[in-house]
């Protein structure tokens, strides 16, 4: 350092502004607010951010979720099939009368011409579409086939078990016909309710039955609050419907919707959330034709995945009690002895068995019950 | 280094007194004209110093907040100072190419306590600052305006002692090649 820099060092010295408390105090103050108003325009930067951020969200996660449209199949008067290359669909059949086609897996949109004499039909599983002319979608997953008619009508067999389905509506069945728990229990064929439909539906399948409106086409009147669960749900993500109904709150009170959330409580693995919307189902609506199913549906979680076989059994008989005729009776019946052998009521159990037998001599469920009620063989 | 008594460099800070760094009113009555005289004497001019002191100490109420010893308040604030004037420097350089912002003149600059000679060292000195670069201006104040250590003034410029050195030996050269009598 030179002489010249200490000269420079001593003038700038100089420089070193005094203030008195009154400008410091004022200082002060004008320092505090412009951080106030420093950290409101951050918090406006990260509103704006977080804003933009939901925007971009809400334009491209529904079009990520949606993933590509339903791949169509299209089938002219003449019969001919126009589908996809790789489409999971194979024809099974195809003769002047009938022309049968088979969906491996996944989803398909089926649009079929007015057939002049010939009967369209679409298996899935152990469901099949019959149609005369009709637009509608098949969906296959592991356990259930989903079928949803945008136009027309068809015929849903599914086992011994027949539904007609109109445009607006969809019907949900098990993929194979239902192998009961119970040791040696014969096989059970599914059967299907008409909820809306008001065709010939009778309550009751063994298991996850449900024949809902599905979302209706434009211009028709009376249409179900839209509510995302319900559509999670009947594409068959009870997950994600489990979430979206924990947001959108507690179904419409009415059968079809209790039994709706109850499915989508016990599919995504809360069972015990299935339990209110079944027993408001046998308080409110026990005149209704899917009362012995919400009951039967009431028995399997209690006993199969609650462990709570004294409450099942009540569920059980109540079942059997609302539809005595009904095709879950035998299955109800039955299911009521081994739920009550379970609890280690072996009085009733054993009585509830001999009533079984009485009622349902014919039935291939009657060695399991026997053993269940501690019957001698006959 | 043989610096003028009266200056207090930036890294003594342990000479410093003792306040309680989240205390703001405390923190402000005690450096307020400490970082004013840094902040003045690296921009050789009044205009900007207000803002750049007031705006020292709003971004360093936070970090203030999170510090422990008292003796860092001084350098903490130091090193705000320098940066934001340092970035104003900049921006007023390139403001400069346009015809934006003036050149120095000793109107821009108040000194009110220094004598005749002064304000003649001083003009010459920031003649000189003033046609050089930002980072330059900075490095060659705080070395011999403020005193500060070499490796302090690369500490504080965010760049190494010899870039340091090159930046303030070329102010030292305009600066003789100006006074070269």
């Amino acid at each position: 350092m030179t002489e010249r820099h200490q000269r420079w060092a001593e003038a700038a010295r100089s420089l070193e502004p005094q203030y008195s408390t009154h400008e410091a105090t004022l200082f002060e103050a004008e320092v505090r607010r412009r951080y106030r108003q420093r950290g409101v325009r951050r918090r406006v930067a990260l509103s704006g951010v977080g804003v933009a951020a939901l925007v971009l969200v809400a334009l491209f996660v529904p079009s990520m979720s949606s993933g590509p449209g339903v791949p169509e199949v299209v089938i002219g008067e003449d019969a001919r099939v126009v589908m996809p290359i790789g489409a999971p669909v194979r024809t099974l059949r195809s003769e002047p009368g009938l022309l049968w086609l088979e969906l491996e897996r996944g989803a398909m949109h089926f649009r079929v011409a007015p057939q002049h004499g010939r009967l369209v039909r679409v298996s899935a599983g152990a469901v099949e579409v019959e149609v005369v002319g009709t637009a509608f979608t098949v969906t296959r997953e592991d356990q259930q086939v989903s079928v949803v008619v945008t136009e027309g009508r068809v015929r849903v067999r599914a086992g011994v078990r027949e539904t007609l389905l109109a445009a607006g509506e969809q019907g949900t069945f098990r993929v194979e016909a239902l192998v009961p728990e119970a040791v040696d229990a014969p096989v059970v064929p599914d059967e299907v309710t008409a909820e809306a439909s008001g065709d010939e539906g009778v309550p009751a399948m063994s298991e996850a039955p449900s024949v809902a409106p599905a979302p209706r086409p434009p211009g028709r009147k009376n249409v179900r609050r839209p509510a995302t669960w319900r559509a999670h749900a009947e594409q068959g993500d009870f997950q994600t419907a489990w979430s979206a109904l924990q947001r959108e709150g507690a179904p419409e009170d009415e059968p079809g919707d209790l039994l709706r959330a109850a499915d989508v409580a016990r599919l995504s693995g809360h069972p015990e959330a299935s339990l209110a919307p079944l027993r408001r189902v046998l308080s409110r609506f026990r005149g209704d034709p899917r009362a012995s199913l919400a009951a039967f549906t009431l028995g399997r979680v209690l006993l199969d995945d609650l462990g709570n076989p004294r409450e099942a059994a009540d569920a059980f008989l109540e079942a059997h009690a609302l539809a005595p005729k009904g095709p879950l009776a035998p299955d109800a019946l039955a299911r009521a002895v081994e739920a009550q052998a379970q609890a280690g009521d072996v009085a009733a159990a054993r009585g509830t068995a001999e009533r079984f037998i009485e009622e349902f001599p014919q039935s291939r469920r009657v060695d399991a019950v026997r053993q269940w009620g501690r019957l001698e063989a006959p | 280094m043989s610096v003028p008594g009266r200056l207090i460099p930036l890294h003594q800070d342990a000479a410093e007194v003792e306040v309680d760094p989240a205390d703001l009113t405390a923190v402000v009555r005690a450096y307020r004209p400490y970082v004013a005289g840094v902040v003045k004497r690296m921009l050789g001019r009044d205009d900007e110093v207000d803002d750049i002191v007031q705006d020292t100490f709003v971004r360093a109420i936070d970090g203030l907040k999170r510090l422990e010893n008292p003796l860092r308040v001084k350098p903490y604030l130091a090193s705000t100072a320098v940066r934001l004037t340092l970035r104003r420097l900049r921006r007023r350089r390139l403001q400069r190419a346009f015809g934006l912002w003036e050149r120095w003149h000793p109107t821009l600059l108040s000194t009110p306590r220094a004598n005749g000679e002064h304000m003649a060292l001083l003009s010459d000195v920031y003649r000189v600052l003033d046609s050089r670069s930002a980072d330059e201006q900075v490095a060659w104040s705080l070395r011999y305006l403020e005193g500060e250590r070499l490796e302090r003034v690369a500490e504080l410029l965010g760049c190494s002692v010899s870039t340091a050195k090159r930046r303030i030996a070329a102010v030292d050269a305009a600066m003789e090649e100006a006074h070269r009598d």
